[in-house]
Order: C-alpha cells, then sequence, then structure tokens
C-alpha cells in the first residue's frame, strides 16, 4: 500500500469489511450492466427522450395549471370590498361593502337580506381583482382562475390592517366636517405621522373657492398617496375641532 | 404504463393533495348559506325562513333590522345616517367606517337598466375604475346621502353639477357630455 493513497486508506479504515468481498453475481450482474448501457439502440434512446419531454411538458403544464388554480393573492387595495352578484368580471349588480374582518359573511348577509333578488344565498368565494380589490363572488375554489383573478388569501397582514384603519381614519376626519385646504393638510400629515406612512404624499386636485370651501380627501395605495380636493360645503357639515 | 404517465400521475395526486389541503383553511372557507338573524319590534327573526309581519329590512355592518313599513325604514335610515358601521371583532379587528344608510345607485344603461353599481361608503374619494364602473355611468339614484360625481380619479377632472346630485335626486340620464364620464364619486 502506498503510504499516501488516500484510497487505501479509507478500505482500510473501513469498518464493514464484507464490502471489499467478491460475491458469486457480482461479475455477472457488472458485465450486464457495462453490455446493456451502451448497447441501447437509437430507436430506443429516442423513444426514452421522446418520454422525457413528454414527462417534462406534462408537469410543466400541470404545475401552471395547479398556480393559477390555487394563487391567492393579497389585494393592494384592502379595503375595498364588492359584493357581486355572479360570477362575472362585469357583473349586473355589484355592492360596495364597508371594510370587515369576514368580508364573505358581509356578502352573504347582504345575500339573506334580499340585497340581489335572490335570498337563496349561493357558495360564496373572494377574489382579488385586476383592480386590487376583494371581490366576493358566487362559486367555489375555481371561479377566481376562471375569471382570471386570484384567490383571496383570507385575512389581512397587519400592513394592509393599518392601512384600512389609516383610511377609516380619513373617512372619519372628513365626513360631515369642513376642513379648510390648510388644515386639512395638516389634519391628514398628522394621521399620516401617526399611521407610520411617513413616506406618502399629499396631492391636490383643485382650488379651493367660496363655493367649494371644504375639503375631501382620498386614498391611493398604490401611488402612495393622499389626494385633496375641494368640494361644497353641506347642512350637515361642522367646523374642525380646535 | 409509460414512465411519462406515471409521472404525470404522481404529479397530479400530489397537487391534489395541496389543493384539498388549501380549501379547507377555516380563515379562507366559503360560506355557505345561513339565516341571518335581524331586530323586529321587540325580538330577533330569522330573515331566510320567516319575516312575520316586516315588510322592510336593512341591513349594515352594524346589524340587520326589519320594519313593518318602509316609511318606518326610511325614518330609522334618517336617524341612523351617518352610520358607523362596525365590523367584526378579532384580536386586532378591522376598522369601524362611515357608510350611508342608502346607497348611491350608479347604472350602466340609461333609465336605471344595465349592471348597477351599490356605493355606500361616505367621506373619502370612490374611484369607480376599482370596481369596473369608469366612464359606465348613465343613470343613477344618489339615495339617503348627497354626493359629488366627478369626471377624473380621485375627485380630478370637472364637478358633475351639484343641484342634480343631492339627496333623493335621481335621474334617468345624464345631463348633455356627462354620459359615460363619470370616474369617481365622493358621498357627502
Amino acid at each position: 500500500m502506498a503510504e499516501h493513497d488516500l484510497f487505501e486508506k479509507l478500505v482500510a479504515a473501513s469498518p464493514v469489511r464484507w464490502l471489499e468481498e467478491s460475491r458469486l453475481g457480482d461479475e455477472q450482474l457488472l458485465a450486464s450492466l457495462i453490455e446493456t448501457s451502451p448497447a441501447t439502440s437509437p430507436r430506443v434512446r429516442a423513444h426514452r427522450r421522446h418520454g422525457w419531454v413528454i414527462a417534462g411538458a406534462s408537469v410543466t403544464v400541470i404545475l401552471l395549471a395547479a398556480f393559477a388554480l390555487l394563487r391567492r393573492d393579497a389585494p393592494p387595495k384592502p379595503a375595498h370590498i364588492s359584493c357581486y352578484s355572479e360570477a362575472a368580471v362585469d357583473p349586473t349588480h355589484q355592492m360596495e361593502l364597508a371594510a370587515s374582518d369576514d368580508p364573505l359573511a358581509a356578502c352573504r348577509e347582504l345575500w339573506v337580506a334580499g340585497a340581489f333578488d335572490n335570498r337563496d344565498v349561493p357558495r360564496l368565494t373572494s377574489c382579488v381583482t385586476n383592480d386590487g380589490i376583494i371581490a366576493v363572488v358566487p362559486g367555489g375554489e375555481q371561479t377566481c382562475a376562471e375569471l382570471g383573478w386570484s384567490r383571496w388569501v383570507g385575512t389581512f397582514s397587519e400592513d394592509e390592517r393599518n392601512l384600512i384603519a389609516f383610511r377609516a381614519a380619513m373617512q372619519s376626519t372628513f365626513v360631515a366636517t369642513c376642513y379648510s385646504q390648510s388644515t386639512a393638510e395638516r389634519a391628514v400629515r398628522t394621521l399620516l405621522s401617526e399611521y407610520g406612512l411617513d413616506d406618502w404624499q399629499i396631492a391636490t386636485n383643485d382650488d379651493w373657492t367660496n363655493a367649494l370651501p371644504c375639503t375631501a380627501g382620498g386614498v391611493d395605495p398604490e401611488s402612495k398617496s393622499v389626494t385633496l380636493g375641494a368640494r361644497p360645503r353641506t347642512d350637515k357639515d361642522v367646523d374642525p375641532k380646535g | 404504463m409509460s414512465r411519462a404517465l406515471r409521472t404525470a400521475m404522481v404529479t397530479i395526486g400530489f397537487l391534489a393533495t395541496i389543493a384539498t389541503t388549501q380549501s379547507v383553511n377555516p380563515l379562507a372557507a366559503d360560506a355557505a348559506g345561513r339565516g341571518q338573524r335581524a331586530w323586529y319590534n321587540d325580538h330577533w327573526i330569522n330573515m331566510a325562513t320567516d319575516w312575520e309581519t316586516a315588510t322592510a329590512c336593512t341591513v349594515d355592518a352594524s346589524g340587520a333590522f326589519c320594519f313593518t313599513t318602509e316609511a318606518e325604514l326610511d325614518e330609522y335610515l334618517a336617524a341612523s345616517s351617518p352610520s358607523v358601521a362596525t365590523a367584526v371583532t378579532t384580536a386586532a379587528p378591522v376598522v369601524a367606517a362611515f357608510s350611508c344608510g342608502t346607497t348611491l345607485r350608479l347604472y350602466d344603461g340609461t333609465s336605471y337598466t344595465g349592471s348597477l353599481l351599490q356605493l355606500t361608503s361616505e367621506g373619502i374619494y370612490l374611484n369607480l375604475g376599482d370596481f369596473g364602473f369608469n366612464n359606465r355611468t348613465s343613470s343613477y339614484k344618489v339615495g339617503g346621502c348627497s354626493s359629488l360625481f366627478y369626471s377624473g380619479a380621485s375627485g380630478g377632472g370637472s364637478l358633475y353639477p351639484t343641484s342634480y346630485t343631492e339627496a333623493g335626486d335621481q335621474f334617468p340620464s345624464m345631463l348633455t357630455g356627462w354620459n359615460n364620464t363619470i370616474s369617481s364619486v365622493y358621498i357627502l
């Protein structure tokens, strides 16, 4: 044994001595392996390649189909929920819903109340539309994919809850309260800071006038911006506190 | 059976197992029909089975309420607007939001025909594009809360004459030049 032959050292160190022994049938097995592999005919090899191509293509198609069926997304606009009368991208009737933890239950209540003329509540499922809102539509697990949408993951993340809460705070700030442009901008900056949305921008639509002295607001999560615009004063409006 | 076919079948079985596992997530479970409980006079009724003598009911996130006449319902809605829609509570509940007691109804066709979009959230711009309804409004019913209609998103563009969008207004067609041009609304 050569002094530096690592293979020999490994063999010498082997705790399973019988592995070194040649057994009956080993030679035949080795011979058959050597004989069959290179001797495979070109036709057989082509057939095998063909089989692998079919298998690969099948798996790819199945995986893509499964992805479309099972894909679950988070909605870019989690505070926007709409209840659909039927499983269609353009339904005959849809109703906007207030954000809630259970859009399916909220939509079901509308069905039960007869909002869609038919009180027989269908099976419902929730999707994320291409416009980024949650749509609750009649149908099952495949319905969202059939409409070209993804299924909703079913729960809101902390960021989404924060966004929903911010939008609600915007509503409670501006509903029935007449903010001037400057006071509105201050109020929004305070809210953005409170909700940790310091990287958001404030955009303004138009000039405030005597006819349009109050402020309306909107939230766009995709552009991370709050839009403020002028609106008329109504009988319900009060002045902001402080 | 060819190896390719066997591979495909094993893959299908595996994916079917995944699909079954996903579908039983209780947090995302699909809804099955169940009766809505509503408060009527001095007791609860099941709206799915028996309205008793109630003829008009309203449902919002704060609950369901029924009345003997539509006038009583209107009186209730007037008194409760704006309503604070309370949400289902969990450890970290999703918000309460303001909504008008009666909805703004936008129609795709004139004379209140075609696709209908009902909106209820007050005090925030609602972009109709989010609901697939951009530039489609041809007739409308305002409902219990005055509304503002805009030609642009998020209150941009021109403002539809506000004297035509006050509480209770309804028009079977739009003013000249405004058909299929509304992109956002604001419920006051």
